[in-house]
């Protein structure tokens, strides 16, 4: 009896053990067999109206092929990580969208899409020379470029109008008329604000910024450049800017500007039409009185910068029904629908595109699309190559924690010696 | 039997007289319990052994390559530990690790002592308050910072209304976007979700100290002082040291608290270990770097975890 009970025991013992192995062991749906269905990977969109529109033309898509589809819209936060465990794993989705430089970062697990960049260059009027820069390395397009979301001034006119400042003289500004402006707006306690934060949106407005006085994180070459005098006028402009600012711009997030503009505190702020779309049907008294304006000019120029979105396939994922599926969504049909249900949010970088009439038939988005500034993304005018670089320095919000040591107290040079140490890092 | 084999029935050491299985010499004879004991510790073997072991030597491994992800490893030594203490924004995050850690554990087992002092006295409704003294602890942690993300805005935030409503301050608080009241935001969430887990960790340790102790400490003439220095404090050491122990190895790696509320700013006056480990290693690619991060704060850990666990024994004992 007793010898029984021990190998009963015994026996269930093992079949615990091999229950976990199982669980751990077995193979995953879909890693080893052909894949059911074809997959797209895409960031959440502010707009919800694009997000149905382009399920809906993948749905289309599908159906003409005869093959099952899915969209999986991913939170801006967590879309890093996914990125970087679909590449590290080998497992994923079939269409992937990059941001920025993701291109550079993954060049090695990107499938080269020559045929369908060129030939929709060719077809729709070539690229913007941004469209290239951040997607062809190594000598291949790495990705396709997809669409882009820039940031002008987002503003009231009305309030702009009761300090005595036209529309005409708001897309003239010049860092110098912002600042008058932005000392009579806190008078009227209706501020002007940005982020001074480790935000994607305070990237988004401090490069312009920076450029525009002259300065910039790297050279032509690459090499750490943030350490000039051009950076230290800047930093001063921001310095005493930011007296007229509220003092939370130092923890904003990126729906705060959002926030600051929606609930009539605010008179302005840098973002793309994200806001006013929203507006108009969650507070369209406000909406009726927001404009978009070009980035005010330094005596470096008028820049702009964007947040960017490419279309790319895993090396490790067939490629042909994906490389099909992009050329879908790049139609001229296809894509005035997505721009149209985005509500003009999205920018193309085609050039043929750049004449749809929703930035036209909109008054408030006439300064939106086409961009008059030198349109840049944050490693300007560092050479391709360093885009990597470009893409840490981004990520880990260099530009903006200087400007941000700055304005709580350090002097120009202590934040550029800050900044310079680490970019001298990530640059090595 | 020839050489080199014994015999079942020959008396060996401490097995004397027992029967033995008849096994080539220098083999340990197994026993059927024996078997049996290592099959049921096998499943916790394999799952600790997946789940703990294998990712912590794949981390190592990984901290010791120049790993980008999607590109292969290749192996530099110590090169990313050495970059990271030549980066300012690595230095400012171990001297808020300790900053954080410290004073959050500090005023967790302070007043976490406090509360199970008081939940002990507590005679109606003792369970009912219990219950809800723990909620904090079993909330989502997503979900209730981001409920004091909410409160800690400066401009509807409950939190400046409620002091400005008080009389306590007359200008707000810049909760979120100052670097000091950053840190104080942080501590104060860190706390607030780690006091309940304390508070009911110190009340067990409280009603197991017998009362014949404070009935004797009490005829011979101590006071209430007396009797909590004397009695409660040294009758809770080994609760207190395994729980600081346990709080200290969850606080310094906590994650969520300052994700969501500063993402590590202002100007990474917040970072941690691990958010700056995913900031550097997910938002960034630097798989390698970000590795190297993580496991940095280990051997502070583990000399934390021996001392405390050698004190705690030596105490028990």
């Amino acid at each position: 009896m007793r010898g029984t009970r021990v190998w009963s025991q015994g026996a269930t013992g093992l079949f615990l053990a091999l229950v976990v192995m199982a669980v751990t062991l077995s193979p995953q749906p879909g890693i080893c067999g052909a894949p059911a269905e074809v997959t797209l990977l895409i960031q959440s969109h502010f707009v919800p109206a694009y997000e149905q529109e382009l399920k809906k033309q993948v749905e289309a898509w599908g159906k003409q092929k005869g093959v099952a589809t899915r969209v999986d819209f991913v939170s801006t936060a967590e879309f890093n990580a996914k990125l970087v465990a679909e590449a590290e794993t080998k497992a994923g989705h079939d269409v992937v969208v990059f941001r920025n430089y993701d291109a550079a970062l993954y060049k090695e697990s990107l499938t080269d899409l020559d045929a369908v960049a060129t030939d929709l260059g060719n077809q729709y009027g070539g690229w913007l020379p941004l469209g290239r820069e951040t997607s062809f390395f190594t000598g291949h397009w790495k990705v396709v470029p997809y669409y882009h979301q820039s940031f002008p001034a987002v503003y009231r006119l009305d309030l702009f109008k009761e300090i005595g400042v036209s529309r005409e003289q708001v897309h003239n500004f010049t860092w110098d008329q912002f600042l008058d402006a932005a000392k009579k707006l806190q008078a009227k306690g209706k501020p002007l604000g940005f982020a001074i934060s480790q935000t994607n949106d305070s990237d988004l407005i401090l490069y312009p910024l920076l450029w525009s006085f002259g300065g910039s994180t790297v050279d032509k070459n690459g090499r750490v450049a943030i350490n000039s005098r051009e950076t230290a006028k800047a930093i001063e402009y921001v310095k005493e800017l930011a007296k007229y600012m509220p003092r939370e711009v130092l923890g904003w997030d990126d729906a705060s500007n959002n926030r600051f503009i929606m609930s009539g505190q605010g008179a302005l702020t840098f973002n793309p039409p994200s806001i006013w779309v929203v507006a108009q049907k969650e507070v369209p008294d406000i909406a009726k009185l927001l404009d978009h304006a070009p980035v005010p000019a330094g005596p470096a120029g008028r820049f702009r910068s964007t947040g960017s979105y490419y279309l790319g396939i895993w090396k490790f994922k067939p490629a042909q029904p994906a490389a099909d599926l992009i050329r879908f969504l790049m139609t001229q049909e296809n894509y005035k629908a997505q721009i149209d249900a985005s509500g003009g949010f999205n920018q193309p970088f085609l050039k043929a595109f750049q004449t749809f009439p929703v930035w036209k038939t909109n008054v408030p988005l006439n300064a939106y699309e086409p961009a008059t500034e030198n349109l840049q993304l944050q490693g300007w005018p560092g050479p391709p190559e360093k885009a990597a670089a470009a893409q840490k320095a981004w990520v880990m919000h260099i530009v903006p924690v200087m400007f941000g040591k700055a304005v709580s107290g350090a002097s120009p040079q202590e934040a550029m010696r800050w900044a310079e140490e680490e970019l001298t890092q990530l640059y090595r | 039997m020839g050489r080199g084999r014994t015999d079942a029935t020959v008396p060996v050491g401490k097995g004397e007289g027992r029967p033995r299985s008849a096994l080539p010499v220098g083999l340990c004879p197994v026993r059927p319990q024996e078997v049996t004991a290592f099959l049921f510790v096998l499943p916790a073997v394999l799952l600790i052994g997946g789940l703990v072991a294998y990712p912590f030597l794949y981390a190592l491994s990984l901290s010791l390559t120049s790993k980008q992800a999607g590109v292969a490893a290749q192996f530099i030594g110590l090169r990313n530990f050495t970059d990271l203490m030549h980066g300012e924004i690595f230095r400012r995050t171990v001297r808020n690790s300790l900053l954080f850690t410290g004073v959050a554990v500090v005023f967790k087992t302070v007043l976490g002592l406090g509360l199970a002092l008081l939940l002990r006295r507590a005679a109606r409704g003792r369970r009912v308050i219990r219950g809800m003294v723990l909620l904090p602890w079993v909330v989502p942690s997503t979900l209730s910072v981001l409920g004091w993300w909410w409160m800690f805005d400066p401009l509807s935030g409950v939190v400046n209304l409620g002091l400005s409503k008080l009389g306590l301050i007359h200008e707000r608080i810049p909760w979120l976007s100052d670097p000091f009241w950053a840190m104080v935001a942080v501590i104060i969430v860190n706390v607030w979700r780690g006091l309940p887990f304390f508070g009911i960790s110190f009340l067990a340790g409280l009603v197991s100290i017998p009362e014949e102790l404070y009935e004797a400490a009490q005829i011979d003439g101590a006071g209430k002082v007396a009797c909590f220095a004397r009695i409660t404090v040294p009758m809770l050491r080994p609760v207190l040291g395994v729980i600081i122990l346990y709080s200290i190895i969850m606080t310094v790696s906590d994650f969520n608290i300052v994700y969501v509320l500063t993402r590590g700013g202002p100007m990474n006056s917040t970072h941690l270990f691990a958010t700056f480990a995913y900031e550097m290693g997910l938002a960034s690619g630097d798989i390698g770097k970000g590795a190297a991060i993580s496991l940095f704060i280990f051997p502070f850990l583990a000399a934390v975890a021996f001392l405390q666990l050698r004190i705690t024994r030596g105490q028990t004992q």
